[in-house]
């Protein structure tokens, strides 16, 4: 993990006490309430429906156990014993009253964290694989990257009031596992024809009312140009992206409005100003950046256990969550494990106290003290011996931290919805769980396979719907929940967006529908398609009409 | 007499503003126009005033004031909404690009939380906001004493 040096920690520590002082003029009346808002944004706070939400960055989903018990404590003093884990990998404190807040800040501070630029028209925190490092399919560890990104980006005092708020995320591998292609700018790390590392540059994705998949503006960006490259998107965005209205002030309005030729040309002509300013990096600011990493050192363990092969043989439970749970890491005789935070019952991303210090000593015992949050809501443990695998596996039970759902029905993404958010249309959690419940048996579970289901409580699209294979929308019809059903989007390296199935169907009918739409999946598909695939082939009508054959 | 902030200090303002009067100012010396009379009547004004200063808005482009620069003494950015951030990259352009020497002025809705930024963008004067308190705003330049931006990696890279 990345390690504070002297100036990272002022900087944060000096921020708690400008943020005190803003909330403590704030509630002294001293300080317009807009002027207040547009400050709080920018630290995480929000005024939802119901209390304050505290959001936490962690940056490109990297904490460590100390981190992971400081949050629990968090939950304990200032909220209800809970957190919950974001798309964009970050924390979520959903009761914290606003004068506590100064005071979570710097109990965060104390162990490297902060809410700074979680919110707010600026350059939000920065997303990242959540296999950073140890994956197999990895070019380059992206997190140097992020960590650069996170540096230039933090306190930026030409980009800090935006036209509106602006998202990078960055993967390192061959696989997108970070939804590269509905960020505002998408970094993928790739190595040319010359062997040499740079990055292939998306810019103008994004989801919200008007989802947009981002277009390439360079095909491949040397490293030492990565900072002067970004500076120069965002001066032109900062200078001509729209301001006059919110719903068209995001960085995809701009590029659609000009095309993408014309935005390049503009930022090409930025950049040949500013390619050789003190902004472009030289090898030595990588290496320091990379250094105070201080990356893991595996063992050589041998490729297979004998015990891990005979636990996998005689518990099938077991042997299930380790097909479904963990992945193939990049060194021999370690497995990268999935913490399941999708349960019948439970809010997706949702964890509490226990299970977060719970999480915390897992991370001591089994994978080197660190721990990943991932754009599906769910927490990762990424290196672990496979021997130690069963015995892990046992903890995690204990903490019902073990469903073996990944990538499957019931491993969806949600956002808070009415419950919390005061612009949701209709509520997310309960139609999640609704459908938790209908795939409780692990045997159809695994029939149907690999699915996502994406649900948004309203056209901000917070739950991601038009990326969901089966997506749903929360809108409210005459005070009633209705949804709107998209089939056929994806986030991966096929990004694609779900396109509308019909009419949109009320709440009591929705777990109806979707269990329909599985139902013609499995009934049309053929040996080994999985469900995209499958829709591919056949289209909508035959999903369309079994979901509305009352209505014909 | 209003007061600017100038140099992290407190002095009073001795410009005048005229962008929405006509051109009738003998007396005055020191007098701030909008960038339509700028050039309508650069060369009446050069002569009669002694300073000139010119105001522009967030959908001016910098470029259009740079013929004008070595007879400007001050560049005025008006915020009329504090959060319209434009300013910020035109102050910097016209520092870094176009190598602006004098002095560059933030009125309209400038709040102290923002005076940093706007002090690390090239800004040099400040007119706050009627609700803000200028001489407890000083203060706000040291509310973060360090920066990544782009100092500190200018230092790392030796």
């Amino acid at each position: 993990m990345y390690a504070y040096n002297q100036i990272d920690q002022t900087l944060v520590d000096e921020r708690v006490s400008q943020f005190r002082d803003q909330t403590a003029r704030f509630l002294a009346g001293k300080l317009d309430e807009e002027i207040y808002k547009q400050l709080r944004l920018r630290n995480g706070l929000y005024v939802q429906r119901h209390a304050p939400m505290l959001r936490v960055a962690v940056p490109y989903g990297v904490l460590d156990s100390t981190q992971m018990r400081t949050l629990a404590n968090i939950s304990r003093k200032y909220d209800k014993n809970y957190a919950h884990v974001t798309t964009r990998q970050n924390f979520q404190f959903n009761w914290p009253s606003i004068e506590s807040v100064p005071d979570i800040l710097a109990d965060l501070a104390k162990v490297q964290m902060h809410a700074i630029q979680t919110s707010g028209n600026c350059i939000r925190n920065v997303t990242s694989d959540p296999l950073a490092g140890a994956a197999a399919d990895e070019v380059e560890d992206p997190r140097v990257w992020c960590e650069i990104i996170r540096q230039w980006s933090t306190l930026h005092p030409e980009f800090s009031y935006l036209p509106r708020k602006f998202k990078f995320a960055v993967s390192g591998s061959t696989e997108d596992r970070v939804a590269l292609q509905v960020h505002d700018i998408g970094l993928q790390v790739l190595r040319n024809a010359e062997g040499k590392v740079g990055f292939k540059v998306y810019v103008g994705g994004g989801m919200g009312r008007t989802p947009v998949i981002g277009k390439v503006i360079r095909e491949f960006l040397p490293r030492t140009d990565f900072l002067t490259y970004l500076d120069s998107i965002l001066r032109v965005y900062n200078l001509y992206g729209r301001r006059d209205n919110i719903y068209k002030s995001r960085i995809k309005i701009l590029v659609n409005a000009i095309g993408i030729n014309k935005f390049r040309c503009m930022v090409e002509e930025e950049w040949a100003q500013v390619r050789d300013s003190e902004l472009k990096l030289t090898n030595t600011r990588i290496n320091t950046i990379t250094d105070a990493f201080n990356f893991i050192q595996y063992q050589d363990l041998p490729a297979t256990n004998e015990c891990h092969e005979q636990k996998l043989l005689t518990n099938p439970i077991f042997a299930s969550w380790c097909q479904q749970n963990t992945r193939i890491h990049k060194k021999l005789g370690y497995r990268i494990v999935y913490i399941s935070l999708k349960n019948h019952g439970q809010a997706p991303g949702d964890v509490n106290d226990l299970q977060m210090e719970g999480i915390a000593d897992l991370a001591d015992e089994f994978s080197m003290g660190e721990i990943r949050t991932t754009y599906s809501q769910n927490m990762v443990l990424a290196h672990v011996e496979l021997v130690q695998l069963y015995s892990l596996w046992r903890k995690l039970n204990k903490l019902k931290l073990a469903t073996p759902n990944i990538d499957t029905v019931t491993d969806l993404i949600c956002c808070p919805g009415f419950d919390f958010c005061s612009l949701a249309n209709a509520t997310s959690i309960d139609v999640s769980d609704d459908i938790m419940a209908r795939f409780k048996k692990l045997d159809r579970l695994y029939d149907v396979g690999e699915l996502n289901i994406k649900i948004s409580g309203c056209m901000n699209a917070c739950g991601h719907h038009h990326v969901g294979h089966i997506g749903l929308l929360g809108v409210d019809k005459k005070g009633e929940d209705w949804y709107q059903i998209t089939l056929g989007g994806s986030a991966s390296n096929h990004t694609a967006l779900g396109k509308v199935l019909g009419p949109s169907v009320e709440k009591s009918k929705i777990g109806d529908a979707i269990e329909t739409i599985i139902e013609v999946y499995l009934e049309l598909r053929e040996i080994d398609e999985n469900f995209i695939q499958t829709l591919k082939r056949v289209g909508r009508h035959p999903f369309k009409e079994k979901v509305y054959v009352d209505s014909n | 007499m209003s007061i600017v902030i100038n140099n992290h200090q407190v002095i009073d303002d001795e410009w005048l503003d005229i962008t929405n009067e006509g051109s009738n100012f003998d007396q005055a010396q020191k007098v701030i126009v909008s960038l339509d009379q700028l050039k309508k009547n650069f060369e009446p004004f050069r002569k009669k005033f002694k300073s000139l200063a010119v105001m522009l808005q967030g959908t001016d482009s910098v470029e259009d004031v740079v013929p004008y620069l070595d007879d400007v003494q001050m560049v005025v950015f008006e915020f009329k909404v504090f959060a319209d951030g434009r300013a910020f990259s035109q102050a910097k352009l016209l520092r870094d690009r176009h190598c602006y020497q004098g002095q560059i002025r933030a009125v309209g809705d400038v709040i102290r939380d923002q005076l940093s930024f706007m002090d690390r963008c090239g800004f040099s004067q400040f007119q706050l906001a009627k609700t803000e308190n200028t001489n407890q705003a000083i203060h706000a330049f040291n509310d973060i004493s360090n920066s990544y931006q782009p100092e500190l990696v200018q230092a790392a890279n030796g």
